[in-house]
């Protein structure tokens, strides 16, 4: 009897698809069972009772001046009760026994697939508690734990700032920045990313210079959105730091977008600002400051962010490209009567800030010469192993056909050598880390006017090369005060994105591979994410 | 036969050195952990370093301020007990921390409320509303008048707090050291004639560095 590839591949699936199942029932099952104790209230309780009474009986018992009717009837009852006792325990022992090998058992299939977690009820319990729109990124942020945490906040905030979960955008970027703002100085995760055999990206994301550069500009953003001058200057002049980290850039400490902000959050706070519009506009040809009675800012973002890939023979090197999918060069800030629908104000706009042009102007990186060690030891094991195999394999060979069994002897050992060089080479793993921060966009324009007060509505006409660009786009956040008001405009939704950053996300068989103590803070991470909880959604519908 | 052995043995101890040697040569790379922060003192100079204000030094700060008015004759020893008003309002954030200033101010002014047992009055501005409510309502007969009876007016303030928190960042990139020098300026002004009597500064200093994988 022969059995077709065809019947053997549904056999293959249906059983992949049917333990997938099964976990996910199970995970569900283990839930429910943790959240109910294997032994009811009540049964505790009568459990209680009986043995107090039972107690009872026996204290009553030893009483002297009992009657012999008395104590008939007490020994009746203190046997019943002892029954029933027994009977009780008995059921309660079992109940409590089989929850815990039942528990047990749901765990270690739990394991088999999901290491230490999470697992699908957790992640699904986790999830439904946040706002729908925003579930994706919180399931991200969720499942792929401490190691793209940056990452998954700064995707998840930048998508709540667009969806007006402000609450929810303010407390993303803060956890962003407390992460990218803490001393990793002895930290295993990084020892690991610079071993010959882990990759770079086993680190806990933190983001190349312009990634994190852009937290603190969105951050600043949302300070401006509250009237918080102060601390969105903090963020703006902190995020210009950022681009100060590579001693090989050619262009440090120029970041343009953010000098401006600086100098728009001092002219809202009633100082002056023309210091940092005057550093702004060294790096920008034609820039210029905004009019002292301005107060409203018109930020408008194009195009996509920088794509990451690694180049070299072992993609070793890091490298940027522009993403021309969406390509949106231009934008004119357009503030419109609500009433009539007639254009009101169109603020000339200027483009500032070019995210591609800082990705790829950083130069070199520290780790760059570490990632080349481990590419120049995986290029000379993988030449010294095969020329040993060779060496070896003819000489074994040559010594079985000539009967000499010492140099068939001696030629193994040297295949066996080149074999072990061969292995370590295969095992050498010198890839950048290209996980990306991939809803950023390309460019950044900023315009200035003077507010015309309540009835408008604002956006952007938008121009420039690529299909996938609306011609206009009504501004996603349009907030402030008595001083200043700032109104934010996409061309691309922060939204357009998949629910995890581009091959960002360990499979589950390298999740549940990675040590004990990396998933143990993955459990904590977790843990603390169940007990944070972003307010209120201001704004959002 | 020896000779045969011996050639064995001899190639068996090449490759072995070969292999040692290759591993050796395709090993040496320089790893850099990283520093851990170190605590320094502001009036010496020392590595670079980028780490902001913590709450031990909120702790510091505000109970080295406080020691400080209490010992200062206009604030805490006048015949009459100064009104004085301490909040954020007038605190500036200059630094490139953001920071919620109302932290410092309130421990401050909670501590120094403590402690000064009287010897100043500390109105609660950021409350005004709340007192302009109540005497509403008493005056409109809503409520009795309470057991202090009226005034004619809320207190007015005697000195009110200003102050201004501004950092220093430098990295060397060749290092990849980073460091803050914070400076947070605390003053008490005449809320007549608007002169500072009572100035306090406290100063810190952290230097630390990423581990190269970050930098």
């Amino acid at each position: 009897m022969t059995i077709s590839a065809g019947r053997i591949s549904a056999v293959a699936v249906a059983s992949v698809l049917f333990f997938q199942t099964a976990y996910a029932e199970d995970s569900e099952r283990l839930l429910e069972l943790r959240a109910n104790p294997p032994i009811s209230a009540e049964a505790i309780q009568q459990e209680q009772s009986l043995s107090a009474r039972y107690a009872e009986l026996q204290g009553a018992l030893k009483q002297k001046d009992l009657s012999k009717e008395d104590k008939k009837a007490l020994k009746d009852e203190l046997k019943t009760v002892k029954s029933e006792l027994k009977s009780v325990q008995k059921a309660n022992k079992k109940a409590s026994k089989d929850y815990d090998k039942e528990v047990k058992k749901l765990e270690k299939n739990l394991r088999k697939d999901y290491g230490m977690g999470p697992y699908p009820a957790e992640t699904r319990v986790y999830v439904e508690s946040r706002p729908e729109p925003l579930q994706p990124y919180y399931r991200s942020l969720f499942i792929e734990g401490e190691r793209n945490a940056v990452l998954n906040f700064n995707r998840l905030g930048l998508a709540a700032m667009e969806l007006g979960y402000l609450d929810h955008a303010e407390w993303a970027f803060d956890r962003s920045i407390d992460k990218i703002e803490a001393i990793y100085a002895d930290n295993e995760q990084a020892k690991a990313a610079k071993s010959k055999f882990q990759a770079e990206s086993v680190k806990e994301y933190k983001g190349e210079p312009y990634e994190r550069a852009m937290a603190y500009y969105y951050r600043g953003l949302l300070y401006l959105a509250r009237d918080d001058y102060e601390n969105a200057r903090a963020m703006f002049r902190a995020g210009e730091y950022q681009d100060t980290v590579s001693e090989a850039e050619d262009f440090q400490a120029d970041f343009a977008l953010l000098n401006y902000l600086d100098g728009w959050a001092l002219q809202c706070q009633g100082r002056s600002g023309d210091e940092s519009y005057a550093k702004a506009a060294e790096f920008r040809e034609g820039l210029s400051a905004p009019a002292p009675d301005h107060n409203m800012l018109f930020v408008t973002e194009l195009g996509a962010a920088p794509v990451k890939y690694g180049d070299g023979q072992y993609k070793e090197i890091l490298k940027f490209r522009p993403d021309e999918q969406f390509a949106g060069t231009t934008a004119q800030p357009v503030v419109v009567n609500a009433e009539s629908g007639v254009v009101s104000a169109t603020p000339a706009a200027y483009v500032v800030e070019d995210i591609y042009f800082q990705a790829s102007t950083r130069g070199g990186r520290p780790v760059d010469g570490i990632l080349e060690g481990k590419a120049q030891f995986k290029e000379t094991t993988a030449a010294v192993g095969s020329a040993m195999s060779t060496v070896g394999t003819v000489t074994a060979l040559s010594g079985l056909y000539g009967g000499n069994s010492d140099a068939a002897l001696v030629g193994a050992g040297i295949a066996l050598i080149g074999g072990l060089f061969g292995a370590a080479s295969e095992a050498a793993k010198p890839e950048a880390d290209t996980r990306q921060w991939d809803n950023l966009p390309h460019f950044v324009s900023v315009a200035t006017d003077k507010s015309m007060g309540g009835g408008y509505i604002y956006g952007a006409e938008l121009s420039g090369v690529g299909a996938q660009m609306p011609e206009m786009q009504s501004a996603a956040l349009v907030a402030g005060g008595d001083a200043c008001t700032v109104v934010w405009t996409r061309s691309r939704s922060a939204t357009a994105v998949g629910e995890s950053s581009p091959g960002a996300r360990l499979d589950w068989r390298q999740m549940r591979k990675q040590p004990e103590a990396v998933q143990r803070m993955d459990v904590a991470f977790r843990t603390w994410l169940n007990a944070e909880t972003p307010g209120e959604p201001m704004g959002a519908e | 036969m020896t000779l045969i052995r011996a050639s064995k043995n001899r190639v068996s101890q090449i490759a072995c050195a070969t292999s040692i040697t290759l591993l050796l040569a395709a090993c040496g790379t320089d790893n850099s952990p990283g520093v851990s922060t170190i605590n320094q003192d502001p009036g010496r100079q020392g590595a670079v370093a980028g780490v902001g204000i913590e709450s031990n030094d909120i702790q510091s700060m505000t109970d080295r301020m406080m020691r400080d008015m209490l010992s200062n004759p206009m604030l805490a020893n006048a015949a009459n007990p100064p009104q004085v008003i301490v909040d954020s309002e007038f605190f500036m954030n200059d630094s490139t921390q953001r920071i919620n200033k109302d932290l410092i101010t309130n421990r401050l002014r909670v501590n120094l409320n403590r402690a000064s047992q009287g010897r100043m009055v500390f109105v609660g501005r950021n409350y005004s509303n709340m007192v302009q409510h109540e005497r509403n309502l008493k005056r409109d007969g809503v409520v009795d008048t309470g057991t202090r009876g009226m005034t004619a007016a809320q207190a007015g303030g005697d000195y009110r707090l200003g102050g201004t928190i501004a950092s220093a960042d430098s990295r060397d990139a060749r290092t990849g050291m980073v460091q803050r020098y914070t400076q947070i300026t605390f003053e008490m002004v005449d809320l007549e004639r608007g002169v500072i009597v009572w100035s306090g500064m406290y100063e810190l200093s952290k230097a630390a560095a990423d581990d190269v994988v970050y930098r």
